[in-house]
């Protein structure tokens, strides 16, 4: 059964392909570019690691809570 | 803006759209992956809750048959006064698995309402980024063509 590690696997590969193709696209570099990173690429990752940070909480909670049962 | 400098910055551009649509495809997943690991372990905590409960009724039940058996007891009753004692000890055993499993299913509960929460919010910002983000990329790159078309544009 898949559980939120597999979410977060998913999601930290997602991250990471996102990261390495915004680096790969370092040869356009202007005011656009500037503008694009800091109102929309920035936020979108940051967006990113809240998620996977929220993704690992939840996962360390739900496999505490499920050591509970009985 | 040369016709060479723009081509790279075109190519670059195109290659953050692709990476947008990849990102937007892999996000997407993980959030129906973790919305499915949610509803799946919900049903995994209710069904060890009823479960403990169905187990508690069943220990009472045998309780109330074994108190009643020694009530009919007339001689040599001891080994139906350790027979409830059994059945009590097993009754109390139930009554602990059930608080057990009532508790982590709360526990649970608060986590997957914090993750909901989270994944509610990051999704519609991300969404939002995501789409303004392409809107962008489109709109340079109209500039871009537009600049290309122009009679000295493709020349410098």
């Amino acid at each position: 059964m898949p559980d939120l590690e597999d979410a977060v696997q998913v999601h930290q590969l997602a991250l990471s392909n996102l990261a390495q193709c915004r680096a790969a696209a370092g040869a356009w570099s202007d005011e656009q570019r500037l503008q694009l990173d800091r109102t929309r690429l920035d936020p979108i990752a940051t967006d990113g690691e809240r998620l996977l940070q929220a993704l690992q909480k939840a996962a360390r909670e739900i496999a505490a809570a499920r050591s509970h049962l009985n | 803006m040369g016709t060479d400098r723009i081509q790279v910055t075109v190519t670059a551009a195109t290659g953050i759209q692709h990476g947008l649509t990849a990102y937007e495809r892999a996000f997407a997943a993980a959030l129906d992956q973790a919305r499915t690991c949610l509803n799946r372990a919900q049903a995994e905590f209710q069904m060890a809750v009823v479960k403990s409960q169905q187990q508690l009724r069943e220990a009472e039940r045998v309780v109330e048959m074994a108190r009643a058996t020694l009530g009919r007891c007339t001689e040599n009753c001891q080994p139906l006064v350790e027979a409830l004692r059994r059945c009590q000890a097993a009754e109390v055993m139930a009554k602990m698995r059930l608080e057990s499993n009532r508790a982590a299913r709360a526990q649970y509960e608060r986590a997957a309402s914090d993750l909901s929460g989270s994944l509610r919010t990051i999704e519609a910002s991300t969404k939002a980024n995501l789409s303004a983000a392409r809107q962008n990329l489109l709109a340079y790159a109209e500039d871009l063509s537009r600049y290309l078309r122009t009679p000295t544009g493709g020349d410098h």
